[in-house]
């Protein structure tokens, strides 16, 4: 292959792989030679994405990442399947808009589920040595973690949680060859994005007419910059947020 | 929910005291109708009545009365 990033046979989990950003990594990754093994709930999307791609090799396995404690067996069945993991991106996610007053520690907890303990859980299982040959691990957190926004708390919370975890993981599995890194991006045109215009009406489209600082980017342009982050190119980096919105803080 | 219950959501909501809405409260009137509280009654009326209510839905309502119909 003449890619500047060559993840041939490599065995990249994605989650979030139904929709948005983790649908166009799939495919990102399919360019480059990986062997992506895609989860989400949405099983039909996953069918119709595995169907779109070039490679051979690609998996789903439809799972609901709430539930954090069947985590462990699910890993171990894809290994199992697979061969042990060289990456792994946590693209999964929820953005509810709310404002503080109904924000409950319930909420919160909902959100956390997703964005955050689904994502350490993974993070810990696939760290144990039968499951990886070392690799990289990139969380798609937000610029949200960075700036705080109306009605966001949750959302904002969990993607701060992201990137400490992604800081303290990238220290503590340097020794097994792990690199641990997460993306920032600010405003992305997916369904997120669209489910985000469609509650805020007007108040919401307004942010972006003629805003450079809320410029909105295609998943596919996240998408490489996450290529690059699993391949070895990027071998330098890890414990590192990169803001990934075309036009900085 | 009767209608009592319903405007006592609403008024916790908008964070007014008892009584103080009715019906026919105009709310372009009401200082407390602005972004924020119309995000709040996004997510009231999903998580209490399971509407999926949408800004541009929102637009469409005059009245307190207006949303109390469409809580159904
Ligand atoms: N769009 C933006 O503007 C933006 C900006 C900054 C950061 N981000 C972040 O980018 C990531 C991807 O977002 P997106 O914009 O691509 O959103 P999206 O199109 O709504 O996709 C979200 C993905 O998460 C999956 N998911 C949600 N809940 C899940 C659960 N309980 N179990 C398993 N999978 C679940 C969905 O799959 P199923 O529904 O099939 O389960 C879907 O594949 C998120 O972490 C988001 O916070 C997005």
């Amino acid at each position: 292959m003449n890619n500047y990033i060559d993840l041939s046979n490599k065995n990249i989990l994605v989650t979030g792989a139904s929709s948005g950003i983790g649908k166009s990594l799939v495919k990102t990754l399919d360019k480059y030679g990986a062997n992506v093994i895609m989860i989400a709930r949405n099983e039909d999307k996953l069918i119709e994405i595995k169907n779109s791609l070039n490679g051979t090799n690609n998996k789903y396995y439809p799972y609901d990442l709430a539930d954090i404690d069947g985590i462990e067996q699910l890993i171990k069945h894809i290994v199992e399947e697979n061969g042990k993991l060289d990456g792994y991106v946590h693209s999964a996610g929820v953005g509810p808009t709310c404002p503080i007053n109904l924000t409950t520690y319930k909420f919160i907890h909902e959100v956390m589920l997703v964005n955050f303990y689904s994502f350490v859980e993974i993070s810990r299982v696939y760290a144990k040595k039968k499951n990886n040959n070392g690799g990289s691990i990139v969380a798609v957190s937000s610029m949200a973690s960075l700036r705080g926004d109306n009605a966001k708390m949750a959302y904002c919370a969990s993607k701060a949680a992201v990137d400490g975890a992604v800081r303290a993981l990238a220290v503590e599995l340097k020794a097994k060859g792990i690199r641990v890194n997460s993306v920032q991006p600010g405003w992305v045109n997916t369904e997120m994005f669209e489910e985000y215009l469609k509650m805020g009406g007007d108040d919401a489209r307004n942010r972006f007419k003629n805003n450079p600082k809320n410029t909105v980017v295609e998943p596919e342009e996240i998408a490489e910059t996450i290529s690059f982050l699993l391949s070895d190119n990027a071998s330098v980096l890890s414990g590192i947020s990169m803001i990934t919105n075309a036009v900085g803080l | 929910m009767s209608e009592k219950e319903k405007l006592a959501l609403l008024e916790d909501m908008f964070e007014l005291e008892e009584g103080d809405l009715s019906a026919d409260t105009v709310l372009d009137d009401l200082e407390e109708w602005d972004s924020m509280s119309k995000l709040s009654l996004i997510v009231l009326m999903n998580d209490e009545f399971g509407k999926k209510l949408s800004g541009d839905e929102i637009k469409k309502f005059n009245t307190v009365g207006d949303i109390l119909a469409y809580m159904g």
